[in-house]
């Protein structure tokens, strides 16, 4: 199984090297495409390396040395909490994105805080504290301005 | 370079300056004692706030912060057999076992004093070398500094992959990166067609938090880790003040391991890892009772802590005065630098030389303060070690997102720091060097005026110059060396048998 994402991910970089070969030859001036081709160039070597390494099955004994793969289970397990921690990420920046940061920050705490099986007042009182600490930090010792969301009329 | 100090002791000893330090090792002793945040977690969120903040000042909170992280990390891995910061790992091989034997206070006596003092005595050794590198740094040009840059990302990502090629498929993609947007030279725009937000290239905060900052929280709720359920063992300052003689006693063990520290530092990528388990390797082959190291012997402790700390002052020095970061941490104090103004390298020793000073002082000075509010504050500190994973998770991501809008003011960047996050849990999770990324897009810029420079003012043969060809000489041994280590033996092996 870890086999079988390293191949994938080699192959992401493989595909991202030549992406970047096509579009740095679109580029008008030959002072623009040299160092971008060159790069993209190597990456895209160095990543097509790997990935017959990993269709060789090659470098199967090293990567053993560092890290066993994981079980076919313990994957599966291990895709989900990323799945449920992204959605989680995603759910908060759309919250921002609409609500800004006033609402979103104690929604995403308070929330949070619930499904992990927290009380109601510490929930009540984590969400709270991490909106004062983030308005202390940012609007008040950085005098920066937080975003007020979508709703409330701020442009992105 | 005598009268560099005058303006650099000034500074370091401002009465604002001293608070601002003071805060800043509390903050990092505070972090250090949280296993699994560390440096690399929180050291972006650090970045945020200082933003604005004169150079001096920010890069002081940085190195304050940064000096003291390992020394709160050495608590948690002698009590509670978990270290704070991955460096730390060495010491709970003799620490936590004396913590099992009720000498728990000693042991954090001995690392912290050791870790306190290990980490101010190479200042010194790296303010004597200062006039040495001096004259080296002067001879170099344009051609010079654009091998410069490919040799440091070379080494750091030979060293920080798991393998050569995924090392450097990571520092050229960072490279790449930073070339995205607009060419100031051409004035076409790189990458960037339809997002206007991307005009201006990749921000370096959102870049930074998703690479290492998000990307981490996603690694550690992968692996499904919630809390640390041993409690705290209780220490008393009777038993803290034993350690701290401990370290008297073994001075020798104490200096030797400092100055493996120091040396393993100033070589860039080599890492706090390999100091620390050099350290304790030299300190049992040294020991009268070498069969009782991983039983609880201080010396265990002593050893590996010194290294610890000292291995800052050797790696602050080389990112200064070459620009070249020898870890992840360091690549970040590398874009702290930038953010404020100034490009390490071999110009920073001549033109600030007065702030390097202050910072090399800083080290030596966070050590001290940190060291001593440790001493008194084991006991509480402790406590910080059980804050449990959804309070870690939660805050990061709020903080982390608040505060690259702030450092941005575009939304758009927030889906950077995602993609980022993504990207960087990928190439953790398949060996991909994230800190050769991060050098060659703090890099690329300064490559890329480099190179073009050099190749108006020399023609297509730049590069021909001594200093640049023994460089490229470097760089070609760092990316076949280990193809090479193996081809030795093979071809002496079939010579012996003809």
């Amino acid at each position: 199984m870890r086999l079988k994402s390293a191949f994938y991910s080699a192959l992401f970089f493989a595909l991202l090297g030549l992406c970047g070969i096509i579009l740095s030859l679109t580029f008008r001036y030959p002072e623009a495409i040299a160092l971008p081709l060159f790069l993209s160039s190597i990456i895209f070597i160095f990543a097509t390396i790997e990935v017959s390494k990993e269709l060789r099955g090659r470098d199967r004994r090293e990567t053993a040395k560092e890290e066993k793969p994981p079980a076919e289970a313990e994957s599966r397990l291990e895709m989900r909490r990323f799945g449920v921690t992204l959605a989680w990420g995603a759910g908060f920046s759309v919250g921002v994105y609409l609500l800004g940061f006033y609402l979103a920050i104690p929604l995403f705490g308070f929330s949070y805080m619930k499904w992990r099986g927290r009380s109601w007042l510490r929930a009540a009182v984590y969400a709270v504290g991490m909106l004062a600490f983030i308005y202390g930090a940012f609007e008040l010792f950085l005098e920066g301005q937080l975003f007020k969301g979508l709703i409330f009329g701020d442009r992105p | 370079m005598i009268e560099a100090y005058g303006p650099a002791i000034a500074t370091l000893f401002d009465p604002v300056n001293l608070l601002i330090i003071t805060v800043a090792i509390v903050f990092g002793l505070i972090i250090g004692v949280i296993p699994t945040i560390g440096g690399l977690v929180s050291m972006p969120l650090v970045l945020v706030f200082i933003m604005g903040m004169p150079a001096e000042v920010a890069l002081i909170i940085l190195v304050g912060y940064h000096a003291v992280i390992y020394t709160g990390g050495s608590i948690t891995a002698i009590l509670l057999n978990i270290p704070g910061t991955a460096p730390n790992a060495a010491t709970m091989i003799d620490g936590f076992p004396m913590t099992q034997k009720g000498e728990g206070g000693r042991a954090i006596g001995a690392a912290v004093m050791s870790s306190m003092a290990g980490g101010a005595m190479p200042v010194f050794f790296a303010l004597l070398m200062i006039p040495l590198v001096l004259p080296i740094l002067l001879s170099f040009g344009q051609p010079e500094m654009a091998a410069l840059v490919l040799v440091g990302i070379a080494f750091l990502a030979s060293l920080t992959g798991e393998s050569v090629g995924k090392g450097i498929i990571g520092g050229m993609l960072g490279l790449l990166l930073s070339l995205i947007g607009y060419h100031q030279v051409t004035g076409v725009f790189r990458f960037s067609p339809e997002a206007t937000f991307l005009y201006d290239g990749i921000e370096l905060i959102p870049l930074t938090l998703g690479l290492f900052g998000i990307a981490e929280l996603f690694h550690l709720l992968m692996r499904g880790q919630t809390t640390i359920t041993q409690k705290a063992m209780g220490t008393k300052f009777a038993d803290v003040l034993r350690g701290v003689k401990d370290v008297w006693i073994h001075k020798w063990l104490w200096f030797r391991s400092s100055l493996i520290g120091y040396v393993i530092g100033i070589i860039p990528g080599i890492g706090g890892d390999v100091a620390m388990f050099v350290a304790y390797g030299q300190a049992k082959q040294t020991s009268k009772h070498p069969e009782e190291f991983g039983t609880g012997r201080v010396e265990g402790v002593i050893g590996p802590e010194s290294a610890n700390n000292a291995k800052e002052a050797g790696a602050l020095l080389t990112t200064m005065s070459f620009g070249i970061p020898g870890s992840a941490v360091m690549g970040m104090m590398l874009a702290a630098f930038m953010m404020v103004g100034i490009t390490p390298g071999p110009s920073m020793l001549v033109e600030h030389l007065p702030l390097a000073l202050t910072l090399l002082l800083g080290i030596a000075l966070a050590n001290i303060i940190g060291g001593v509010i440790c001493l008194f504050t084991t006991p509480y500190l402790v406590k910080v070690a059980s804050l449990h994973m959804d309070y870690i998770f939660t805050g990061v991501l709020m903080v982390a997102l608040a505060g690259v809008f702030v450092a941005t003011l575009s939304m758009g960047q927030f889906i950077v720091a995602f993609i980022f996050g993504i990207l960087g849990l990928v190439m953790r999770r398949h060996g991909y060097s994230r800190p050769a990324l991060l050098l060659g897009f703090l890099l690329g810029g300064m490559l890329e005026n480099y190179t073009t420079v050099s190749y108006k003012l020399s023609g297509p043969l730049f590069f021909v110059t001594p200093i640049s060809l023994g460089l490229i000489a470097i760089l070609v041994l760092v990316l076949f060396y280990p193809n090479l280590s193996k081809a030795l033996p093979r071809l002496k092996r079939r010579f012996k048998k003809s």
